[in-house]
């Protein structure tokens, strides 16, 4: 547990001062701030003013994941940062499980910054904080879980641009399949049941869609909260342990 | 000890290293010389444990090194270093020691042991201003932050000047007074007739002498007697 | 030096031509054909990643809506089959997130307004798909309300939907007031002064407080005038034959100016406008 903590905490200190990062939340800040320029054209409307200051803080949080989980493996095979560190009582899985929770709480920091400006937003605009945005902010989290696992899965066997192709590409499949197995469901057949494999193996992110929510102020059912953890801590753990199969096997 | 039985590494289908078996006593500096590509570092990971032997065994001690408890004792310097460039020297020193169980290093000792390699004054700069010869002493310093019994050195004294070499140079010499066991790579030879009590040569992966320099150099200089065997025993 | 000089001439001369290109082209004022919306909704849907509020928000902000002010303005022959075009439009934003309520709610304010043939009907089916599925916005009960007192006089449905809006939460307390109290209003057309009224005080469409605040003269105008008959009436034992035998017996100074430009005409005591 230490070791994890201590990589955890290197791999967060590593990716906080990472100056392109600091580039991804002043872009997200911006972006942001200008949902007050559609208050204005909303005249006063305060969803879409929600909506675009959430779909902000979901996009740039989602990039920020890319861009640190990307490479993070890959870069330290090819850098062989990861041959002092080896050398070191420090087993392979405990490079995986620190380098996902140091990323994570990377990932966290920016995405409860962006979350706080966007609370400053509402609150100038409509003169009350909108609550039920701070549970979308911890979704969002558990979902950029999912996403990190999935990134150092893919950076410990392909090379940074593919796996950023192939995580972007995961992440519309996982938006998509809800609608595309409803509508194989009409279809019946064989493509029903590549539809319905495809949904159940691939990350189904709906469930960490709290936006909705947040915007129409409608109140989260409890249960999808646990349904929602489980399945992150499962899906995580499930892709942390694969990467941690396939790092144990990579020759360096 | 360091004892390397009958030690072999395949990737794919290409042999690099082939039947290795030498023995490394405990207090002594041992030189693993080759030229590039000859297997020297291929082995030195094996050793540490970045990568397992397709064959045969390395124990430390008494100890398998495929047992994570082992790497306590040893400290290892790879061969043109890179770090996390994004911290500072000290930070990456503090990082490197809190990985280990048993060591309980103020920042003061840290200081103490970048004093030691010559970079105390840019302990608080990124690393990624950092000069080659400063990264190759920050990656001395790292591999002896835990105080090891047994220190592993790939190219140390690469990319150093004159001055930066002596002094890497006395490090280990301190290091052999100390009762540390030494073991490093190198090409350059005549670093080696100097440092080593006992030196080991690779080629193609196989291992043609291991024994003292003395019974090597015969009179002659290490690097004549290197480049004839080598010579010798290199397939065309 | 006249490197450097050059080098700076060359910019200036590549910007200024590319800022020129596009102040050709938008003097040139270039119509690229309008389409459908090509993409399904549904489709949309499936893969905005979920940012249905901000796909909807944005597709009415940013088209929608100028595309519906445009469409009021329209001469009512090009209306009809723009009309088909703008309803899959805003039926498009309703299926990406069915709860935004400002394409229904400013669809019911301003269509009624419209000289499309078939503006009350599909204000109907737009203001009733609202209150059934959108966010809580008094707006879509009240202004289809006014809708059914207005244009449909059916007085029944009109109550039902200013009771859902009066009870509807971040209603003006004075539209509140005439919402819940419409049933008791005695005449009719002092429930609809008091709608335009409401209308007058709440809206932020510049079109339709206009709307509002003329046919408010237009009603204060009938009320004055039949104030004006009863006088008559009373001095006289009968009722003027028209609006000038007022102004002959010295009742009112002057025929009043409609805002509509109507003239008036008086049967049996009763103010009705000229056909």
């Amino acid at each position: 547990m230490r070791v994890i903590f201590v990589i955890a905490k290197n791999t967060f200190r590593e990716a906080v001062r990472d100056k392109i990062l600091y580039a991804i939340v002043g872009f997200a800040v911006l972006f942001i701030l200008s949902s007050l320029f559609i208050a204005q054209l909303a005249r006063g409307d305060i969803v879409p003013v929600k909506s675009f200051g959430l779909a902000g803080i979901y996009i740039f949080g989602l990039i920020a994941a890319i861009f640190l989980g990307s490479s993070i493996i890959y870069k330290e095979i090819e850098r062989r940062t990861l041959y002092f560190i080896l050398s070191k009582p420090v087993s392979r899985s405990q490079i995986i499980i620190g380098k996902f929770f140091g990323l994570l709480a990377a990932v966290a920091l920016i995405t409860i910054t962006m979350t706080i400006v966007y609370e400053c937003v509402v609150f100038y605009q409509s003169g009350s904080f909108d609550y039920v945005s701070i549970i979308a902010m911890i979704f969002q989290i558990m979902e950029e879980a999912i996403f990190i696992a999935l990134l150092i899965f893919l950076s410990s066997i392909v090379a940074p641009l593919i796996s950023t192709t192939c995580a972007i590409v995961i992440f519309f499949v996982g938006h998509i399949t809800t609608s595309a197995l409803a509508e194989a469901e009409l279809v019946g057949g064989i493509s029903y049941k590549f539809i319905a494999f495809v949904y159940y193996v691939f990350p189904n992110l709906d469930k960490f869609d709290l936006r909705s929510f947040a915007v129409h102020n409608i109140p989260v059912p409890r249960s999808l909260g646990i349904i929602a953890f489980g399945y992150a801590l499962l899906y995580s753990c499930a892709l942390l342990y694969c990467a941690h199969l396939l790092f144990k096997r990579r020759e360096l | 000890m360091i004892a390397i039985k009958n030690v072999s590494k395949k990737y794919f289908r290409e042999t690099v290293v082939s039947g290795i078996s030498l023995a490394v006593r405990d207090g002594t500096v041992f030189g693993f010389l080759g030229q590039n590509g000859s297997g020297k570092t291929t082995t030195m990971k094996m050793i540490v444990g970045i990568t397992a032997p397709s064959a045969g065994t390395i124990e430390i001690d008494g100890e398998s090194t495929g047992d994570i408890s082992i790497h306590e004792k040893i400290g290892y310097m790879p061969e043109a270093p890179y770090f996390y460039d994004r911290l500072t020297g000290i930070e990456f020193l503090r990082f490197s020691g809190e990985l280990f169980r048993d060591v309980t290093q103020s920042d003061t000792q840290y200081e103490n042991l970048l004093k030691k390699v010559g970079i105390y004054d840019a302990r608080n700069k990124a690393i990624w201003t950092y000069s080659k010869g400063m990264k190759q002493r920050l990656g001395f310093a790292q591999a002896l932050v835990n105080n090891p019994k047994y220190i592993f050195l790939d190219e140390p004294l690469d990319g150093l000047d004159p001055i930066g070499r002596r002094e890497i140079k006395e490090i280990i010499k301190t290091l052999k007074a100390e009762g540390k066991t030494v073991f490093f790579n190198s090409h350059i030879l005549y670093d080696t007739e100097e440092l080593c009590d006992e030196i080991g040569i690779i080629n193609e992966g196989r291992l043609l002498y291991h024994g003292s320099v003395k019974d090597f150099s015969k009179g002659r200089s290490l690097e004549e007697n290197f480049i004839s065997l080598v010579e010798k025993h290199t397939k065309i | 030096m006249v490197s450097a000089a050059i080098r700076l001439i060359l910019i200036a001369a590549l910007f200024g031509g590319i800022t020129g290109t596009q102040l050709l082209y938008d003097a040139s004022k270039i119509k690229f054909p309008e389409t459908d919306f090509a993409i399904s909704p549904k489709f949309l849907k499936s893969v905005d990643a979920g940012l249905h509020p901000a796909l909807a928000s944005y597709l009415w902000l940013f088209k929608t809506r100028t595309e519906l002010i445009k469409f009021l303005f329209l001469p009512k022959d090009q209306q009809t089959e723009r009309y088909s075009r703008l309803s899959k439009d805003i039926d498009a934003i309703n299926t990406i997130d069915p709860r935004y309520s400002a394409p229904y709610a400013y669809s019911v304010m301003v269509l009624p307004a419209s000289t499309y043939v078939d503006r009350i009907q599909a204000t109907i089916d737009i203001g009733t798909k609202g209150v059934k599925q959108a966010d809580p916005d008094w707006q879509i009960p009240f202004y289809l309300a006014v809708t059914y007192h207005l244009d449909l006089k059916d007085r029944a449905n009109a109550a039902k939907y200013f009771d859902i809006a009066g009870h509807t939460p971040g209603i003006p307390e004075l539209v509140r007031i005439f919402a819940i109290n419409y049933g008791t209003i005695p005449s009719v057309r002092e429930q609809t002064k008091q709608i335009w009224m409401a209308i007058y005080e709440t809206t932020d469409d510049e079109t339709t407080k206009e709307r509002a605040q003329a046919y408010i003269i237009h009603l204060n105008i009938l009320d004055y005038l039949e104030a004006a008959i009863k006088k008559y009436k009373e001095r006289y034992g009968e009722y003027p034959i028209d609006i000038e035998n007022l102004v002959a017996k010295k009742i009112i100074p002057g025929i009043p100016k409609d805002p509509f430009g109507f003239e008036f005409k008086i049967i049996g005591g009763e103010v009705r406008v000229k056909d």
